[in-house]
């Protein structure tokens, strides 16, 4: 017994080093850059490339940094993004994203989730020990981002919605560099205008439990207020977590009357259940996500509206913790504001082929493109433009840089 | 039986008593080595940087909250309760604290108060009815974490989702000195109770042999509830020290804390059915051993997903290695 208890210590042990070796080995040769090295003051290492222009291409779409390239020789800076990195498409999505621009902007990025029981200020005590350059993060906390700020360590926050007295706490923060997410509200208010349009008047509005995400919070919210405000109903409510086929089921048996639905996020399962409760052809729905059998469903005229394009707004956030990496330049001058993006609004099949082509699994914004953003690199960029390039981002618009 | 005792110049008691004694020994001193051996590996690993003084103190901080509700789940533990509500528990206590403090405008110790009234409440409850109603406490205490997560999604969503706790008023309870000097209060305490007074001794001979205990006339029901009463004044107070760290009071505050104690109670060596060899260090040095590796093996660099993994297999290893078989029952180890 001693000897097997002997062996099992040597070996969870062995684990252990295994490893954590091979999650040193990519900052071997690195040595934790001093806190001030993070600060605003860093000067810039390498020359800024070429101004480029925001010029309109040929389709009448806007091309990002036409002409620029990211110079070659860039410093290296180590970055922390703190989220969730798998699980859900959309995670998966944001990494993969990312992990195309380590070697052009010379980056190391370490992804960490905040498990259950895990505090979001422990984990950025223990990147800011280990000396990173740079924090982006789906979620925030004042604290988290008064830690980091001891370290003088930059924090951007994405995909994630922070009220306006919230914002004005933080922006208090010298490296708190601001907030790039999407906008729930308007998608909503679109969602519930064509699903309007589609003749929908008795919807059921089924969605993520209540407090759970503000996001999916203002999803539902908006979707209410415009939907009466244009003359429909709310028939029923349902935020029974995850539980979306229960719901479905509970919803179509007490409202026969119902002929629209709208879910605040979306997966294959409800499609499944819409089919086994027999509302193909009775109801129209709208939704926010993708999954696979979106295309069917649009095909068959049961889906009217859904909103994506979430996987890009983490790199399309990039720009703004690198500029302030690269040369202490805040992107976002006023960090009060929130950098709102739209959502990608697909209402056929056919937008939703290419939806699949180029978006769903690109990063849609090239290395290249996201470097232009950077006014270090391109002194002739403005915030006006970051702005104006976020509120553009269309399935059009990404179609349109793809051809260039 | 003599001729043993001839050839060994020993009885067979007093034979049993030196295995007990270096069983003992090695079940004292293998948590620490497990710990030092962690601390040693990953020191090398992150190249110095875990020993760091500034990162001592982040580890300080780390395991500030799992130490303190640690010491009161040793109490419910030791007789062989278990609470899986007290993460849901300590998010209400923080809820109600932040409403009685920013929204009413209390003072601060009735707003602490508050958090310990309800740390104490939810605790209360789950040993009233583990004991008088004869429910396993496993059960009640996730129909007491059910109730109270949605007390805590619905408060929080009243009181305006993100909660902010102003640091201007709790920013005394973010000081290094006032954890340091709470914490060694605390264990001085809890300690003194757990080792000195029949409280402790009680709960381990309940977690020991119910039976005998019941047989010998000790008070078994209102030393469970003693236990859980310890247990939720910890837990209100590690409420209120929690949330001015986080700086704000969500929807999720405070969930995860109890399996942050299970771990730290397999890893300290602490018996998993209570009884005498519960010790108070035991949860202590669990919960600084899971500290370590989690801030060692993310300076180190390593993935998060990995980071779990590790922790996974040292659970893992841990229960096996420390379960004895032979009677069935957990005995300290690592």
């Amino acid at each position: 017994m001693k000897t097997k208890r002997i062996i099992s210590i040597i070996l969870a042990l062995v684990v252990i080093l295994c490893l954590a070796a091979c999650g040193n080995t990519s900052n071997a040769g690195q040595t934790a850059p001093a806190a001030q090295e993070n600060t605003a003051s860093a000067e810039p290492a390498a020359e800024p490339a070429e101004p480029a222009e925001t010029v309109e291409n040929e389709a009448g779409g806007n091309t990002i940094g036409a002409g620029f390239k990211l110079p070659g020789d860039l410093p290296h800076k180590k970055v922390a993004a703190i989220g969730i990195y798998s699980g859900m498409e959309l995670y998966t999505q944001w990494k993969k994203n990312m992990e195309t621009l380590l070697e052009p902007f010379n980056i190391e990025i370490q992804f960490i989730e905040t498990s259950t029981g895990t505090e979001l200020e422990s984990v950025v005590e223990s990147v800011c020990v280990a000396g990173v350059d740079g924090i982006i993060a789906q979620n925030y906390s004042e604290t988290g981002i008064q830690i980091a700020q001891e370290y003088g360590v930059p924090w951007v926050t994405y995909c994630t919605t922070v009220t306006p007295e919230t914002l004005k706490i933080l922006a208090g923060y010298d490296n708190f560099l601001g907030v790039v997410t999407e906008d729930d509200v308007a998608g909503a208010e679109h969602c519930a205008q064509s699903m309007y349009d589609a003749g929908c008047r008795k919807v059921a509005l089924v969605g993520l439990s209540r407090g759970l995400s503000d996001m999916m919070d203002y999803r539902a919210d908006s979707f209410i207020e415009t939907f009466k405000s244009l003359g429909g109903e709310i028939i029923a409510e349902d935020y029974s977590l995850m539980a979306f086929n229960d719901a479905i089921a509970t919803i179509a048996a007490s409202h026969p009357e119902m002929d629209g639905m709208f879910f605040t996020m979306m997966n294959d399962g409800v499609f499944q259940a819409l089919t086994t409760e027999g509302l193909v052809g009775k109801v129209k729905v709208g939704c926010f996500d993708f999954s696979d059998s979106a295309e069917d469903f649009f095909d068959n005229g049961m889906l009217v509206f859904a909103a994506g394009g979430q996987s890009a707004t983490m790199n399309c956030a990039f720009p703004v913790l690198y500029s302030y990496m690269y040369d202490g330049t805040y992107l976002i001058p006023d960090r009060t504001q929130t950098v709102f993006r739209d959502f990608i609004e697909i209402h056929n099949s056919d937008e939703f082929v290419n939806y699949n082509e180029y978006v769903r699994y690109s990063p849609c914004y090239t290395p290249d493109e996201l470097g232009s953003m950077v006014p270090g690199l391109n002194p002739d960029f403005t915030f006006e433009e970051y702005e104006q390039i976020n509120a553009n981002f269309s399935i059009e618009d990404v179609m349109n840089r793809a051809a260039g | 039986m003599q001729d043993i005792v001839h050839e060994t110049g020993l009885d067979i008691d007093e034979m049993l008593n030196r295995k007990a004694k270096r069983r003992e020994l090695l079940m004292t001193f293998l948590p620490f080595c497990g710990l030092a051996l962690t601390v040693i590996i990953l020191s090398v690993v992150t190249k110095g940087l875990l020993l760091k003084p500034e990162n001592l103190v982040n580890i300080m901080n780390q395991c500030f909250t799992t130490a303190i509700v640690s010491l009161g789940a040793a109490f419910v533990y030791a007789h062989g309760g278990i609470d899986f509500s007290v993460g849901a528990s300590c998010g209400v206590a923080q809820m109600v604290c932040i409403f009685l403090v920013s929204s009413k405008g209390l003072p601060l110790p009735i707003g602490m108060l508050a958090a310990i009234v309800i740390g104490v409440t939810c605790a209360l409850i789950v040993g009233m009815a583990s004991y008088w109603l004869h429910l396993q406490p496993f059960v009640v205490s996730l129909c007491v974490r059910s109730a109270c997560a949605g007390i805590l999604i619905a408060g929080t969503n009243a009181l305006g989702k993100n909660i902010r706790v102003p640091l201007e008023i709790f920013g005394i309870f973010n000081n290094d000195t006032v954890k340091i000097i709470t914490l060694v209060i605390l264990i001085a305490i809890t300690w003194y109770l757990f080792e000195k007074t029949s409280v402790g001794k009680t709960e381990k001979a309940i977690g020991g042999n119910r039976t005998t205990t019941w047989q010998s006339g000790l008070p078994i029901g209102r030393n469970i509830l003693y236990a859980y009463l310890i247990m939720g004044i910890c837990v209100g107070i590690a409420a209120v020290f929690q949330m001015s760290r986080a700086g704000m009071v969500t929807s999720n505050s405070g969930i995860g804390i109890e399996f942050n104690i299970l771990i730290a109670l397999a890893l300290g060596g602490f018996p998993m059915s209570g009884g005498a060899s519960a010790k108070i260090r035991s949860m202590l040095v669990g919960a600084l051993t899971i500290t370590f590796l989690t801030n060692g093996l993310i300076i180190a660099g390593l993935a998060m997903e990995y980071v779990n993994i590790v922790k996974g297999l040292l659970f893992i290893t841990v229960i096996a290695v420390s379960y004895d078989r032979t009677n069935l029952k957990q005995v300290v180890f690592m």
